[in-house]
C-alpha cells in the first residue's frame, strides 16, 4: 500500500481581475502518492500551476485562498508560522519552473544562487564544505561544475539553465518535486534530454514528483497516474493505465485522443470542438458542457462529482456510461 | 467618420471621468483655459501706476488687493495666464514637432543618419537646459511669444527624440507591423493607420510633461529677468515681486508674491492629475482591459 | 568590464564633447552685434589709440576675433582650450575664466553631489517602502509629498526657504560659500562653516528632487516585485528580509543609476537660480552674473565646464551600471 506525500483538501483559489473575480481552483481535492511520478494535465488557465503553487502555498499576490487544507506529514501546511514555512519550501517540496529564464536573480552567479538558498536553510553550514556537493549536483545533470558555478544566469542557455534549475531543485534532497512544464520552452531533443535526466534522479533518489504538463506524449511516457483539470475542476483522475484504457470522462478522451503520435493517421484526430471556457463567467453545471457532445439538461444544472469507477480510478461526468458505450470504451 | 469621432470623444471622457484624479486635473486645467479666455476678455487690465493705492489688502473692488504700484493684482494673473499657457502650448508643440521629426526620421531611415541624430540629440541631453536657455534669450533677443516659445523648445526636444524614437524602434519590429508588410500595405498608410494610433497617448503624456517644463523653465527665466517681453506673465509678477517689495520684510506683499506661486503650482497638479488618467484613456490596450 | 567597453565609453565622451564645445561655440557666435566692439570704443579711448588698434588688442586678449572665418575661429579656440586657457573675464579682465572656475566648480560639485546622494538614497528607501506596502499611513503622507513638491519649481523652493530661514529666523547666512573668520583647509570651523552656508540650497535640491526618485523606485520596485524571479525566491524559503534587498532593492535600483547622470545635469543646470537665491558662490551664481552683465566670455567658459562635468557624470553612471549588472559586460 502506497502513502500520499501531500493531500490537498478542498481547495478553491480566487483571483480578483478589472472585469470580474474567477475561481482559478474550485473545490479540488487531490492527492499526490509517494514514490510516484503524477501527471496533472489540462489547457493552459485550466488551474493546474495555481493548483500546485499552494503546495507551497505561493499563490500569486493577486491570488486568494479561500478555503481547504494542504496536508504533508500530518501538517496543514497553510497554517505553518512564517518561519516553519519558509523551512519547509525547497528542503520538503521544491520545484522547477516553466520559465528557467527569469526564475534566477539576473545579479547573481550560479554559485550564489545555490549557498544562498543552502545558507537560508542551513545556517551554519559553511560554504566550502557544501561546494563539493553543488558539483555533484551540477555533474549529476551533465554540467560542467568549474564552469558553470561562476556564471550568470544570461550566460546559460536555455537547455543549460533548465539544468541548473534540476540540480538547484535537488539541492536540499526534498521528498516531493513540482515540474511546471519544464520542457515548454525548450527545443525536442533538449526535452528528452532533461527527462531522462529527471527519470535518472526519480530512480535513484526515490523523490516523488508532480508534472504539470499539457503534452499527454510525455504523460504517456513517464507518468505513473494522471489527473486532468478543466475549468479549476479535477475531471478525471487514476492509475496512468486504468485511465487511459477505460477514459471516463469525454474531455480527457478528447485531450488523450488528440495528442499527436506518428503512428497515428490524420484523419482519425478531431480537435475539441468550441473555445476555452471563460473562467470569469463560467457555464452553470459541467463547464464543459458547451463543448461536449453528451451534453444534456442535467449537465447545463448539475456540476457532476467525482464518482469512482474503478480501481485507482475517478472521474466527474453525469454520462460516463453513455459516452463509453457510444466512444467504444470499455469500463 | 464623424460618428466614430464623437464616439471616441465621448469614450474618453467616460475614462477620464472614472478616474477621481484626471478629472481633478480636467477641472483644474479647465479653470485655467477659461481664465485666459473668457477672463481675459471680461477683466479690463490697467496698468497705469496708482501710488496711491500701492499694497492694498484684499476689497471688493480689487479681490486680490494691489501690487507695489497700486495695480490690480488679480487683473494681472488672469491676463498672466493667456501668456503662460500659450507660451507653454507653443514650447510643447515646438518641441514634440522637433522630437517627432528627429526621432522618427532616426528610426525610420537608419544607418549612419539614426546615428548622427542620435549623437546630436545626445548633444542637447548633456548640456544642462537652464543655462542654455539663458544664453539663447540673450542671443535671440526675444521679443515675442514664438522667440520665447522657440528657445524653450530647443533646449527640450531631445527627451521627446529618443522616447519616440526607441517606441517607433519597437513597433518596427512588432508583429502586426510585419504582418502589415507581408499584406502589401503602403509604408504611409502602415504609419498613419497602425504606428501612430498606438503613439497618440505617449505623445499627450509628452506634451503635457513638456507643457509643464516649459511653464516652469520660463518662470525661471522671467525671475532673472532674461525673458521680460510682456508685462503680465506670472514670471514677471515674480520676478518684480522679488525686485521691488522687499518681500522677505514686507507682509503686505505677500498676496502680489504668492499668487503667481499658488496658480503656478495649481496649474501643475493640474496637469500631473490629467495625465495620471490620459495614458489609460487615450491608449486602446489599457481601456478594453 | 572589458577594456573595449571601457574605450568605446571614453571614445563616446570624448566625441561628445567635441561636439559640445562646438554647439557651445557657435551659440556665442550668435549674440547680436559684435560683442568686441564696445570694449574696443573704451579701450580706444582710455589708451589714445585708434578704434582699430585697440579692436586687435581687445580680439587678442579675449582670443577671440569675429572677423576670422568661423573654423579659424574654432580651431583658435580649441588650441587655447588645449592649454588650459578659456580667455578672461570681460567684466573684469583681471580674472581668468580657469581662475573663477578654479574658486565656483568645486562649490557646485560639492553642493549637487552631496544632493544627488542624499535624494538617491532617501527616494530609493522611500520608494520600496511605498512597493512593499501598497496601501496604509505611510504611503499616504509619501504620496501627498511627493504630488506636492511635484508641482513647485525648486527655484520657488529656494526662494521660500531663503526668506524663512535666511531672513526671517536668520538661522543661515544671506550670501558666500565660508565665512571670513575661517581659514580654508581641513579643520573643523572650516568645514562646519562650507556645511553651514551649504545647508540650504542642499536642503533645496533634496526636497524637490527626492519625489522624481522615489516615484521611480516604486515603479521599478513594484515591477521587480512581479519577476519570476521573486516568485522563484519565495519558493525556495528565503525570508523576506532577504529576498527585499537582495531580489527587490538592488534589481530595481539598477535602472535608476542609468538616469543619475541626467538627475546630476538638471541639478547643475538648475543651480543658475538656486545658487542665486542663496547668493552661494558656486557655479550657478557666476552663470547668472555672466549672463546679467552680458560677460560672454565667461559664461562660455561656465557652459562648458557644466557641459564637461555632465560628461564626466555620464560616464560614472556608464560605468557604474556596468559594475552592478552582469548582465552589460557582455556588449
Amino acid at each position: 500500500m502506497t502513502n500520499n506525500i501531500v493531500e490537498v483538501r478542498d481547495m478553491t483559489v480566487e483571483f480578483r481581475k478589472p472585469r470580474g473575480a474567477l475561481l482559478a481552483v474550485n473545490h479540488v481535492d487531490f492527492d499526490v502518492r509517494e514514490g510516484c511520478v503524477t501527471a496533472l494535465v489540462g489547457e493552459s488557465g485550466s488551474g493546474k500551476s495555481t493548483l500546485a503553487f499552494t503546495m507551497l502555498n505561493i499563490v500569486n499576490t493577486t491570488g486568494r485562498i479561500l478555503s481547504g487544507e494542504v496536508l504533508y506529514g500530518g501538517r496543514n501546511i497553510l497554517e505553518l508560522s512564517t518561519e516553519e514555512l519558509n523551512a519547509y519550501k525547497w528542503k520538503e517540496v521544491s520545484m522547477i519552473f516553466q520559465s528557467a529564464q527569469s526564475a534566477l536573480n539576473p545579479l547573481m552567479t550560479i554559485q550564489e544562487h545555490f549557498w544562498e538558498t543552502y545558507h537560508v536553510h542551513e545556517p551554519h553550514a559553511k560554504e566550502e564544505d557544501v561546494i563539493p556537493r553543488f558539483r555533484q549536483l551540477l555533474e549529476d545533470v551533465r554540467l560542467d561544475p568549474d564552469r558553470v558555478l561562476k556564471l550568470y544566469p544570461h550566460e546559460l542557455s536555455g537547455g543549460m539553465k533548465q539544468r541548473v534549475m534540476i540540480a538547484f531543485a535537488m539541492l536540499l534532497e526534498p521528498k516531493f518535486l513540482i515540474l511546471d512544464e519544464p520542457t515548454t520552452a525548450l527545443d525536442v531533443i533538449t526535452q528528452d534530454y532533461i527527462f531522462s535526466i529527471l527519470d535518472r534522479i526519480h530512480q535513484e533518489t526515490g523523490v516523488s514528483m508532480l508534472l504539470l504538463t499539457h503534452d499527454i506524449g510525455v504523460v504517456a511516457k513517464v507518468a505513473d497516474r494522471i489527473a486532468v483539470m478543466y475549468a479549476g475542476r479535477i475531471v478525471e483522475m487514476g492509475d496512468i493505465f486504468e485511465v487511459f484504457r477505460s477514459t471516463a470522462h469525454p474531455y480527457a478522451h478528447a485531450l488523450i485522443t488528440t495528442a499527436p503520435s506518428l503512428l497515428d493517421r490524420d484523419e482519425d484526430k478531431e480537435p475539441i470542438p468550441g473555445t476555452p471556457p471563460d473562467l470569469i463567467d463560467l457555464p452553470a453545471g459541467c463547464a464543459f458542457h458547451p463543448r461536449c457532445p453528451y451534453a444534456t439538461e442535467l449537465c447545463r444544472r448539475e456540476v457532476p462529482v467525482l464518482r469512482t469507477v474503478g480501481e485507482d480510478h475517478q472521474a466527474a461526468c453525469h454520462h460516463m456510461e453513455t459516452f463509453r458505450k457510444e466512444a467504444g470504451i470499455h469500463g | 467618420m464623424g460618428k466614430r469621432f464623437v464616439k471616441s470623444v465621448r469614450d474618453f471622457f467616460k475614462v477620464i471621468f472614472r478616474n477621481r484624479q484626471a478629472t481633478v486635473g480636467l477641472f483644474i486645467l479647465a479653470f485655467f483655459i477659461l481664465m485666459a479666455t473668457v477672463g481675459t476678455a471680461v477683466t479690463p487690465l490697467d496698468m497705469t501706476v496708482d501710488f496711491a493705492n500701492r499694497f492694498q489688502m484684499p476689497s471688493a473692488q480689487h479681490w486680490l488687493g494691489t501690487d507695489y504700484l497700486g495695480r490690480d493684482i488679480l487683473a494681472q494673473t488672469i491676463h498672466g495666464s493667456r501668456d503662460v499657457l500659450t507660451l507653454g502650448a507653443v514650447c510643447a508643440l515646438m518641441a514634440l514637432a522637433l522630437g517627432i521629426a528627429v526621432g522618427a526620421a532616426g528610426a525610420f531611415i537608419g544607418g549612419w543618419v539614426d546615428t548622427a541624430l542620435n549623437f546630436v540629440t545626445n548633444i542637447f541631453l548633456t548640456i544642462p537646459s537652464f543655462p542654455l536657455m539663458l544664453i539663447l534669450a540673450v542671443a535671440f533677443n526675444v521679443q515675442n511669444i514664438w522667440a520665447a516659445g522657440f528657445i524653450l523648445a530647443v533646449v527640450s526636444w531631445g527627451g521627446v527624440a529618443r522616447v519616440v524614437r526607441g517606441q517607433i524602434l519597437s513597433l518596427k519590429h512588432a508583429e502586426y507591423i510585419t504582418a502589415c508588410r507581408i499584406m502589401g500595405l503602403k509604408t504611409w498608410y502602415i504609419i498613419l493607420r497602425e504606428i501612430l494610433p498606438n503613439m497618440v497617448s505617449l505623445l499627450a503624456v509628452q506634451f503635457i510633461g513638456l507643457f509643464q517644463g516649459g511653464i516652469a523653465s520660463s518662470m525661471g527665466l522671467m525671475m532673472l529677468g532674461a525673458l521680460t517681453y510682456r508685462p503680465t506673465n506670472w514670471g514677471v509678477m515674480l520676478n518684480l515681486a522679488l525686485q521691488n517689495t522687499g518681500i522677505a520684510y514686507n507682509p503686505k506683499g505677500l498676496i502680489y508674491f504668492f499668487t503667481p506661486i499658488v496658480c503656478l503650482a495649481l496649474l501643475q497638479l493640474g496637469c500631473i492629475f490629467f495625465s495620471s488618467g490620459l495614458d489609460e484613456a487615450l491608449n486602446p490596450r489599457l481601456r478594453t482591459e | 568590464m572589458s577594456i573595449k567597453y571601457l574605450a568605446k565609453r571614453l571614445g563616446n565622451a570624448l566625441l561628445t564633447l567635441i561636439a559640445v564645445t562646438f554647439v557651445i561655440f557657435c551659440v556665442l557666435r550668435m549674440m547680436p552685434g559684435d560683442i568686441l566692439e564696445p570694449k574696443a570704443r573704451e579701450e580706444a579711448g582710455r589708451m589714445g589709440i585708434t578704434y582699430e588698434e585697440a579692436y586687435d588688442i581687445v580680439a587678442s586678449r579675449y582670443n577671440y576675433n569675429p572677423h576670422e572665418p568661423i573654423l579659424q575661429q574654432f580651431t583658435r579656440y580649441v588650441k587655447c582650450l588645449l592649454r588650459g586657457e578659456l580667455g578672461t573675464s570681460m567684466t573684469n579682465p583681471k580674472n581668468t575664466v580657469v581662475s573663477i572656475l578654479s574658486v565656483a566648480l568645486p562649490w557646485t560639485i560639492f553642493v549637487v553631489s552631496i544632493s544627488l546622494v542624499l535624494s538617491f538614497v532617501i527616494g530609493v528607501q522611500l520608494g520600496a517602502v511605498m512597493a512593499i506596502k501598497k496601501k496604509g499611513f505611510i504611503n499616504n503622507i509619501i504620496t501627498f509629498y511627493v504630488t506636492i513638491v511635484s508641482t513647485v519649481p525648486n527655484y520657488i523652493v529656494a526662494i521660500l526657504l531663503s526668506i524663512v530661514f535666511v531672513y526671517q529666523l536668520g538661522w543661515f547666512p544671506k550670501s558666500g560659500v565660508y565665512s571670513i573668520d575661517v581659514t580654508p583647509g581641513f579643520n573643523l570651523p572650516f568645514l562646519l562653516s562650507a556645511l553651514h552656508h551649504a545647508v540650504l540650497p542642499i536642503f533645496t535640491y533634496v526636497i524637490t528632487s527626492t519625489g522624481g526618485w522615489i516615484l521611480n523606485m516604486k515603479g521599478s520596485s513594484i515591477h521587480t516585485l512581479g519577476s519570476d524571479y521573486v516568485f522563484a525566491a519565495r519558493a525556495r524559503g528565503l525570508p523576506d528580509s532577504i529576498i527585499m534587498r537582495r531580489y527587490m532593492k538592488r534589481n530595481a535600483m539598477i535602472p535608476l543609476v542609468t538616469t543619475l547622470a541626467m538627475c546630476f545635469g538638471g541639478m547643475i543646470g538648475g543651480a543658475t537660480l538656486i545658487e542665486g537665491q542663496f547668493q552661494y558662490l558656486g557655479m550657478g551664481s557666476y552663470l547668472a552674473k555672466a549672463q546679467g552683465e552680458r560677460d560672454y566670455i565667461l559664461y562660455q567658459g561656465l557652459l562648458l565646464c557644466v557641459s564637461f562635468s555632465v560628461i564626466v557624470a555620464n560616464l560614472i553612471a556608464d560605468l557604474l551600471y556596468s559594475k552592478l549588472d552582469p548582465r552589460i559586460r557582455l556588449e
